[in-house]
């Protein structure tokens, strides 16, 4: 494969998630809580920055850019930047203009929901912004090389950052963690946990084989190609699992298309060895 | 270009790890990172979330509070459609954030031993209690009694669905005015 083989690859499962994120959004924005009196108040949200920026022209600027009017055409403004990266062919102006306008667009809202946003968006940005470098007209050879490690690298510092987390708890650690996360109405799943009361030996292996497959998650780079393989999938069903027991399905569509990228390296280490 | 992209790459990873770290002069800088640009990536750990946070709250009439505890229902049991679509996810993770930033809060005025008004001062203008009281508000608006004066809110942690223990209250407003 190309590189731009892998990275129409990312950008493909990119745009499927973020077409979801962005319905999301404005399902929301649709039940007025981006109103002035909705959960996402801009009225509210912005008294954090109002020392920075205060009644200052940049003040003013994401005013029209965040209230509810701006918000929502910022929503459609990304949806449109997302159909036209399918569209438009990569490395033209349009596709050059289209990429930039979403990460402008991604950055905003980012910031908008600097309450209620999560992991996938950052990821989601991450991958935004290596699609911008990777496919626009700025993109070499090189450069999109540069995509994929930072793309892959940001990929295995989450999962083994979280592993690490994880194994420094004592919940995670006694077999706890599961069990009481699926018990919760916020991220759990009835069924889910009434199969798992008191199984013990279960919820401790499911909380071991968790915490273990992130902090060895990096090793898909430079394991052997099995191996490699054998973490990624894990990797999938792990998000899906996730998906839907917990209902995170950003987390699903941001991760998974880090995946071409990690195969890159895989590959490029083994090129390299 | 390529020198540029490495530049800006590098830098971003550079800073994405060094943010793993829990350090406390970090603690600062992280505040002012508005966008999220530099992930932490310490997903339901070290301290998972094994608990469910709801919004409850009550009228009053002038001096006479005039209903009972009534909850903003916000969370819902998973059905398999959230998992191709969970708008709903954002408001249960943007109360999440909002009492972990109001916990924050407490555990920082009673750091400098702060009286408890000059504290209750520090909460009530906070954007994460504002946020919640603009919720109640609007729920109160377009669900409840229109004759009432006062509205109070409380923010409550329950352990779980099958659990037996006994669901907390974490932080009660006084009451607010609503109209």
């Amino acid at each position: 494969m190309y590189y731009y083989e892998y990275l129409y690859v990312i950008l493909l499962l990119f745009v499927i998630g973020q077409v979801f994120t962005t319905s999301e959004l404005l399902f929301l924005h649709l039940k007025g809580e981006y109103s002035s009196n909705g959960f996402f108040s801009w009225k509210i949200i912005r008294l954090d920055i109002n020392t920075l920026t205060g009644d200052s022209r940049i003040g003013n600027i994401l005013d029209n850019l965040l209230d509810a009017r701006g918000f929502v055409k910022l929503v459609f403004m990304k949806l449109a930047c997302l159909i036209i990266l399918v569209a438009a062919a990569p490395y033209s102006y349009l596709f050059t203009f289209a990429s930039a306008t979403l990460v402008l667009c991604m950055l905003l809202i980012q910031f908008r929901s600097m309450y209620g946003g999560d992991g996938s968006d950052q990821m989601s940005l991450i991958l935004a912004v290596s699609i911008f470098f990777g496919l626009s007209m700025v993109s070499s050879p090189v450069i999109q090389k540069y995509c994929f490690y930072f793309i892959g690298l940001q990929s295995c510092l989450a999962y083994s950052t979280s592993g690490i987390a994880k194994i420094l708890s004592k919940k995670w650690r006694s077999g706890d963690a599961v069990y009481e996360i699926f018990n919760t109405g916020s991220y759990g799943n009835k069924t889910i946990s009434n199969l798992l009361k008191n199984k013990k030996y279960i919820n401790l292996f499911l909380c071991w084989a968790v915490i273990i497959m992130e902090i060895i998650f990096p090793l898909c780079l430079i394991g052997p190609i099995y191996v490699s393989f054998a973490i990624l999938l894990w990797g999938f069903t792990f998000h899906l699992l996730n998906v839907i027991v917990m209902g995170l399905n950003s987390f699903f569509w941001a991760f998974t298309a880090t995946y071409p990228a990690l195969i890159f390296i895989m590959l490029d280490i083994k090129n390299l060895i | 270009m390529d020198i540029c992209v490495a530049f800006i790459f590098g830098v971003w990873l550079l800073i994405s790890i060094i943010w793993q770290f829990q350090f406390k002069s970090l603690t600062t800088i992280k505040e002012f990172d508005f966008i999220g640009i530099f992930p932490n990536w310490t997903f339901f750990a070290p301290n998972p979330g094994t608990s469910d946070y709801h919004i409850v709250y009550r009228l009053a009439q002038n001096d006479t509070v005039i209903t009972e505890w009534t909850e903003i229902p916000l969370i819902s049991y998973r059905t398999y459609s959230n998992s191709v679509w969970n708008p709903e996810k954002r408001k249960v993770k943007l109360l999440i954030d909002c009492i972990n930033a109001l916990i924050k809060t407490v555990q920082k005025c009673r750091k400098e031993n702060m009286s408890d008004l000059y504290m209750t001062q520090n909460l009530c203008t906070s954007v994460p209690y504002l946020l919640i009281l603009n919720a109640v508000t609007k729920f109160h608006q377009n669900n409840t009694d229109k004759n009432a004066t006062h509205l109070q809110f409380t923010l409550v942690e329950s352990f779980g669905i099958g659990s037996t223990e006994a669901a907390k209250p974490i932080i009660s407003s006084p009451f607010h005015r609503v109209r």
